[in-house]
């Protein structure tokens, strides 16, 4: 197979292939380092200019909309120290964070063991990251999952490290931390691919309107999330409308999939430094049966403090199989995405946050 | 039909003001435009009506464009962004003048670039960009790219000048 084209490369990402044109280009990936490097190049591309369409939003405008397949954009305006304590409870909580080394002085106390990586501004997110321990039962697992499920956009349990396939884990034994993300491009594509490609009736109907408070709630497992992150007691559920209107700002989406609610802290409170009182949103996915995904957003007006350049992330997962990656979008948005999956799975859904 | 009209309104108003805003920079000027599509649907309704809204939008924002053009009139693009509620004056400066600099890019690319950029940005898949503007399927993945890419450097082209003038 000839190397791959610029348009099929961005096809690619945007799960415009079928699978037979996956396979197949699978396979070339697997043995052509120069398209795998085109892959994560076009990767990077492709996460930025969606992030610099987006900062083209209005920054205040109510529009509660609400509707439309389109992904929701909407700019939290606020920040609130109780959204920061939720954040910092539970990245503590979990101790997502605990192995990672501190690169600016916290914000707060708590976030101490917290340590935004090494990072350059301007570069798009998700394109550097630290990954805590276990870092390699995140890196195999949600390729799997999201093969084996892909309209559940991998969203299901993680599981213990797996073998990937043979090329994959060469080139990823033997590459740093650097190029290991190169190296991961065909397998974070397919990724994307399968988990970011919605099924069309999930295309069709994403995000078409408010989400009633009565929204199934969850048990089991996400009930485990729950009260391991112990947070979502300190929510309320509210409805589209109501959350971006009490926000005065804009909510962030996953595109492309159907959310089963929309929470929201109970009462703005004092900011945390030059962050300022705003009110903190999380919407609720569902995954398997008693699971849930959770993107928690809040919209800083100033990172100085946070540690975090535009284009860090942050991810890890502990031992139970809750990952977590949390990043700094270029327009201040501090997004957490949380769930029963590994890491890469909430790397590829991050790619899609909106 | 209007009663289908007022669906279609429900379904792909925000949507379609969204993307109207994002080419525009001006909140008034694309409700106007969303408001004069959906007139056009109530006159006529569509067939397949997202591909179509979108593309009566932007063609009515090329239009409205050439008229402002001969009118004299210039966007003010930062007015348009709005004061934000929160942050302090030289943030919110620093981000109005960033938003500025992503708008100076997008402007700069070419028509199709990008509608097809802000189509995408709607999430609308190949087939349906490729119905909106008229494009074969198999074109809107290198359209894409080079869209996506031209649109970076051109972002990143006006950073480092105005870092280099400041």
């Amino acid at each position: 197979m000839p190397h791959l084209e610029d348009g099929q490369i961005h096809a690619l990402l945007d799960g415009e292939l079928d699978s037979a044109e996956v396979r197949e280009i699978e396979q070339h990936l697997a043995t052509c380092e120069e398209c795998v490097r085109r892959v994560e190049e076009a990767r990077g591309l492709l996460g930025e200019s969606d992030q610099l369409i987006t900062m083209l939003d209005p920054p205040n405008q109510d529009t509660r909309s609400g509707t439309g397949r389109s992904p929701l954009v909407r700019r939290l305006s606020v920040y609130t120290r109780l959204a920061w304590a939720a954040s910092i409870v539970l990245a503590a909580g979990l101790g997502y964070y605990g192995a990672i080394q501190r690169r600016t002085q916290a914000t707060t106390s708590a976030l101490e063991d917290q340590t935004p990586v090494a990072s350059v501004p301007g570069t798009p997110p998700l394109d550097r990251e630290s990954t805590s321990t276990p870092a390699a039962a995140s890196e195999d697992g949600p390729r799997r999952e999201l093969q084996a499920k892909p309209p559940k956009s991998g969203l299901k349990e993680s599981k213990p490290a797996q073998p990937a396939e043979p090329a994959l884990t060469r080139r990823d034994q033997s590459a740093n931390v650097v190029t290991d993300s190169v190296s991961r491009a065909n397998e974070t594509t397919m990724d994307a691919k399968k988990a970011m490609a919605p099924p069309p009736a999930a295309r069709a109907g994403a995000v078409t309107g408010a989400v009633s408070p009565a929204a199934p709630q969850a048990t089991g497992q996400a009930m485990g999330l729950r009260s391991k992150l112990n947070k979502d007691e300190e929510f309320q559920p509210t409805t589209m409308e109501e959350a971006v209107h009490r926000l005065s700002g804009t909510i962030r989406l996953i595109d492309g999939l159907q959310l089963s609610r929309i929470l929201t802290n109970a009462a703005p409170v004092a900011a945390e430094g030059d962050a300022t009182a705003g009110t903190m949103v999380r919407v609720v996915y569902p995954d398997e049966p008693g699971r849930e995904i959770w993107l928690d957003q809040q919209r800083l007006a100033s990172t100085n403090r946070l540690g975090m350049l535009p284009g860090d992330t942050l991810s890890s997962q502990t031992a139970d199989g809750i990952a977590t990656v949390r990043w700094l979008d270029p327009a201040g948005f501090l997004l957490t995405l949380t769930g029963h999956v590994g890491v890469d799975s909430l790397k590829v859904l991050a790619r899609n946050v909106r | 039909m209007s009663q289908r009209v007022t669906q279609l309104y429900h379904e792909y108003h925000a949507s379609l003001v969204r993307m109207l805003y994002r080419r525009t920079g001006d909140a008034d000027r694309a409700e106007d435009l969303a408001h004069e599509v959906f007139a056009r649907a109530l006159a006529a309704p569509p067939e397949n009506p997202r591909p179509w809204l979108f593309a009566v939008a932007l063609n009515l924002v090329r239009d409205d464009g050439r008229r402002a053009v001969r009118q004299g009139r210039r966007l003010e693009l930062l007015k348009a962004e709005g004061p934000s509620s929160s942050p302090a004056p030289d943030q919110e400066l620093d981000r109005v003048e960033q938003v500025a600099t992503v708008r100076e890019a997008l402007d700069s690319l070419a028509p199709r670039d990008r509608e097809v950029l802000l189509l995408k940005a709607e999430g609308f898949n190949y087939d349906e960009i490729a119905a909106t503007l008229g494009l074969a399927k198999g074109a809107i993945g290198t359209t894409l790219a080079r869209a996506r890419r031209r649109l970076v450097e051109a972002y990143h082209a006006r950073e480092k000048r105005k870092h280099a003038a400041s």
